[in-house]
């Protein structure tokens, strides 16, 4: 089936009618530095955060697992903090971070139906979202070794629901998981909007796990932020720069032991299009911060000017640094360098 | 069938075009402009739209190419370029809807090709952009999946989880495909036997 799809894809790609090149076009516009400055600038300061930040994955459901069910897997697990394993491809230094300095709770709240079961294993918590460690495994056969395709993730959860002290909360989620030997692990990231109480009682309730109807309910699991609260670093710096026409305004930089959290302003002339800032960020060693979410807070008219605010989410540096970078606009992972706009922020 | 092109381009040439050898972009841009396009068409499904962005993807080449830092990374980092300009051109028209393109049958196409060529097109559209965009990376652009997660601009293990989600929609779709082909052929041969 593999090479199959690979095959059609290939056969479809070769029926789009592809023209002739527009060499002349291409190399007038790559040698025309005026019109690239003008645009390059206005494309890079017109960008969509909305849209952005929510291609983070809405995956409209996920998780939960695990599995004592095979006695080995069980062991393994037990000895292996599953964030730790997802972390190790998932890559996000803040998540390592956080776990290095003791803030993950240990969970291990197992349910099971249908021979698959859910285990929730850890939990991180602080004011920018919440991570979810968990497994699934099965000891049927004829779900974990469904797909054997070398990207094949058996037993996807597809339906998830989260409540927390009883109510159903709607958040932006990423969730990524890796394969196992019969299920998966993974990891659930959830970045709430609005404030949530720093202790709460979290339920997740599951219904179907890859095409198998079931109940999977797990929970009430306490949850905390009074660590990570603690060790949280709360900086204003307002900062403004003006950028073509837009004004941008760093209001509040929160540095906590996952994430780092900035409030932003940003003023535009109504005239404009819906804009936004999609950039990156650096600490003071140029370690660049991976991102993780952003949303609009929200947004109104002031005389000619359309001010929004926004809140962006990025992994948190090892270090409480003396001052970030903000770098845009975002061309390419590898473009940092001179064209692009740089704002010190400065963390004091 | 091994789609990878080993020769993808030679560091020579790759020099030649970080210095700003027009003669040497020139060849790029020719060599590689139908991989682009189709690239951009698989992920858009607008052919103007694909070209449009292929154009605006092989201009930026140009114009940062001094800011490639690995040359031995040309590739990942033309595919970036690449999807980025997709992404921009898709954010500039997110809700336009092309008319429907029009099944040019080929005459040396057999029934069963182009029922298969359908059920890819349906297939292919009826995946989210995110899952589309996996499925181009790994099977046309023959990246790894750590290269495809780079080019893409996610983690690795989101990039796998997207690539998965894909792959079951499209495999799902070719089997009922196969499937109801075989009904169909056991059907007639039925009703001939009747």
């Amino acid at each position: 089936m593999d090479e199959m799809i690979r095959q059609e894809i290939h056969k479809e790609a070769n029926r789009c009618p592809v023209q002739s090149i527009p060499w002349e076009n291409i190399r007038d516009r790559a040698l025309d530095n005026t019109s690239f400055n003008t645009s390059f600038q206005r494309k890079a300061i017109i960008r969509k955060i909305g849209y952005g930040f929510a291609a983070m994955v809405v995956i409209g459901g996920c998780l939960i697992m695990s599995g004592l069910i095979f006695p080995v897997i069980a062991g393994a697990l037990e000895r292996i903090p599953v964030i730790n394993v997802v972390f190790n491809f998932v890559g996000d230094r803040g998540i390592q971070n956080a776990i290095d300095k003791g803030f993950s709770t240990k969970v291990n709240r197992t349910a099971t139906d249908k021979d698959i079961s859910v285990t929730i294993t850890e939990v991180l918590y602080d004011q920018g979202r919440i991570d979810i460690g968990y497994t699934v495994t099965t000891s049927r056969p004829d779900l974990y070794l469904k797909d054997v395709w070398p990207y094949s993730i058996p037993l996807l959860i597809a339906d998830m629901q989260l409540f927390i002290d009883g109510k159903a909360i709607h958040a932006t989620r990423q969730a990524t998981a890796e394969r196992i030997e019969n299920g998966n692990v993974g990891l659930v990231e959830i970045y709430p909007r609005g404030d949530l109480p720093e202790t709460f009682d979290l339920q997740i309730v599951i219904r179907q796990i890859d095409n198998q109807q079931g109940e999977w309910l797990l929970g009430p699991i306490p949850v905390s932020r009074k660590d990570t609260d603690a060790a949280t670093r709360i900086f204003s710096p307002m900062k403004t720069e003006a950028i073509g026409q837009t004004i941008i305004t760093v209001k509040k930089v929160k540095i906590t032991p996952l994430s780092t959290i900035i409030d932003y302003e940003l003023a535009q002339p109504i005239a404009d299009e819906y804009s936004n800032l999609d950039f990156y960020a650096t600490d003071d060693k140029e370690h660049l911060l991976g991102t993780s979410c952003g949303s609009l807070v929200n947004r109104q008219i002031r005389g000619n000017m359309t001010v929004s605010n926004f809140q962006s989410i990025y992994e948190s540096p090892e270090s409480i640094p003396k001052y970030l970078v903000l770098i845009l606009p975002k061309v390419g992972y590898n473009h940092t360098d001179s064209q692009l706009q740089r704002i010190k922020v400065p963390l004091e | 069938m091994d789609y990878k092109n080993d020769q993808y381009i030679t560091p020579e040439m790759v020099s030649r075009i970080c210095s700003g050898d027009i003669i040497a972009y020139e060849e790029f841009v020719r060599d590689q402009w139908t991989t682009a396009v189709r690239t951009c068409w698989l992920v858009l499904r607008n052919v103007y739209d694909a070209e449009e962005a292929a154009q605006n993807a092989f201009v930026n080449l140009y114009k940062f190419r001094g800011q490639l830092k690995d040359p031995d990374k040309f590739r990942i980092w033309f595919y970036q370029i690449l999807l980025n300009a997709a992404r921009q051109q898709w954010r500039c028209r997110p809700n336009t809807s092309s008319v429907p393109a029009i099944e040019v049958l080929d005459p040396t196409d057999k029934i069963d090709q182009t029922e298969t060529r359908i059920a890819v097109r349906e297939a292919m559209c009826s995946l989210g952009k995110l899952e589309r965009i996996a499925l181009v990376l790994c099977y046309f652009c023959d990246l790894t999946d750590r290269e495809a997660s780079i080019v893409a601009g996610w983690c690795l293990g989101t990039y796998k989880w997207r690539l998965a989600k894909a792959r079951r929609q499209m495999a799902k779709r070719l089997q009922d495909r196969q499937a109801l082909k075989d009904e169909c052929c056991k059907g007639a041969n039925e009703s001939w036997m009747k």
